[in-house]
């Protein structure tokens, strides 16, 4: 999709009911969405359940799509929200925390000493606030901008940096137990 | 000195924190394993809601002032809700939704939908007087598009698959209909509404419930 103007042509089309059009804007988004929702969510099969959800949700909210942003921007910030409502209303965290117990315990020898790091910092930043958490998850691990995160939260991007600085003191502190040993790896 | 030390702690808390960042970072969504699966319900979500639509707009263009239909419709679904047929009747409870189903979520949403614009047709067929080419159209639009959720996961839904089933024979008997002045075809059609219990298990049936 090279402009808004063909991203505006395409979501006409999307809605009209245009087979190709559909396929192409699922295939130009799917990717980054189902990413999004396997960090947030720690589990293959709540990310594709979210996946599924997001881009069922977006059908409706397309037709209000202004084109004041890009699209993907736009379409990430209609999939924090419903990630994040899915997450809240099926209770994922301690599904996720049993899921990482199995993880550890089926774990390979020689592959435990990371596998613990991983963990350590996957609880840690479970453990955040949510609004930090996706923060962290967006930024530190997905990539996107500030205000690209800003434009998905509704906040401003500074507010978006001081919380990504906050949520980064508490995993570092998190990770002091493996301090000595994560040095071997800069 | 004591400055030196904190500047150290921090340049190695940082150090420490990027390298698990990158490891966790490495460790990729899996290459999106369910791409086509996703995009079954998706694909299948967004024709039916580009056919509804379509739909709504048609009739509200066959109103002539757009509103009017529509509106007719809305207060036809209040009206059917108070004082329609099976208005105030409470289903048999081998007629009631559980309102637990364990479709997956995309499903729900598009039954649930559906049944929606089913109802609205429903009652706006039993609150004329005379056949609507408009109700009849769109009768035959949604009778294919209860058959596409039929044929699709929503249909492994007992429940959803016997509503979808009763909600389908109306839909067709309504759709062949013509307006000839001949009664019979129209009152087999009540007749069926009665029988069913297709409303008021519509009314009662809420499958976005928690969606």
């Amino acid at each position: 999709m090279d402009s808004r103007a063909d991203e505006k042509r395409l979501i006409g089309r999307v809605l009209e009911g245009d087979a190709a059009a559909q396929r192409e804007l699922y295939d130009a988004l799917v990717d980054r969405v189902f990413a999004l929702a396997f960090r947030i969510t720690g589990q293959e099969a709540a990310a594709r359940d979210c996946t599924q959800l997001v881009f069922i949700r977006l059908f409706d909210k397309l037709g209000s799509f202004r084109g004041d942003s890009a699209l993907a921007t736009w379409v990430h910030a209609v999939a924090v929200s419903v990630i994040l409502q899915w997450r809240r209303s099926t209770r994922q965290v301690r599904l996720r925390e049993v899921e990482l117990d199995s993880a550890a315990e089926a774990s390979e020898p020689g592959s435990s000493y990371d596998d613990a790091v991983n963990d350590t910092i996957r609880r840690a930043i479970d453990g955040l606030a949510e609004k930090q958490r996706v923060i962290v998850v967006m930024h530190d691990l997905e990539g996107y901008t500030h205000e690209e995160i800003g434009a998905a939260l509704g906040i401003a991007a500074g507010a978006s940096k001081v919380r990504l600085m906050r949520a980064r003191k508490k995993l570092k502190d998190a990770l002091a137990d493996f301090a000595g040993d994560l040095a071997y790896d800069h | 000195m004591t400055t030196d030390r904190n500047h150290e702690d921090a340049n190695r808390e940082e150090g420490n924190y990027e390298t698990a960042r990158r490891r966790l970072a490495e460790l990729a969504a899996p290459a999106d394993p369910y791409r086509e699966e996703i995009w079954q319900a998706v694909g299948a979500a967004w024709r039916l809601k580009a056919e509804r639509r379509r739909r709504i707009r048609t009739i509200t263009r066959f109103a002539g002032a757009g509103v009017g239909l529509a509106a007719a419709l809305v207060i036809g679904v209040l009206i059917g809700r108070s004082s329609g047929p099976g208005a105030g009747v409470v289903p048999p409870p081998e007629l009631r939704t559980t309102q637990t189903s364990t479709l997956p979520v995309p499903y729900r949403i598009a039954v649930g939908e559906h049944l929606r614009d089913a109802e609205m047709l429903l009652v706006s067929f039993d609150a004329s007087g005379k056949v609507d080419p408009a109700v009849v159209r769109s009768a035959r639009e949604l009778a294919a598009a209860t058959r596409l959720l039929i044929d699709s996961r929503a249909g492994e839904d007992p429940e959803a698959r016997r509503l979808l089933l009763d909600v389908e024979l109306l839909l067709l008997q309504i759709s062949r209909l013509v307006d000839s002045g001949d009664q019979t075809e129209r009152q087999l059609v009540r007749d069926g509404l009665e029988e069913s219990s297709v409303l008021p298990r519509l009314q009662q049936g809420d499958w976005l419930q928690g969606v």
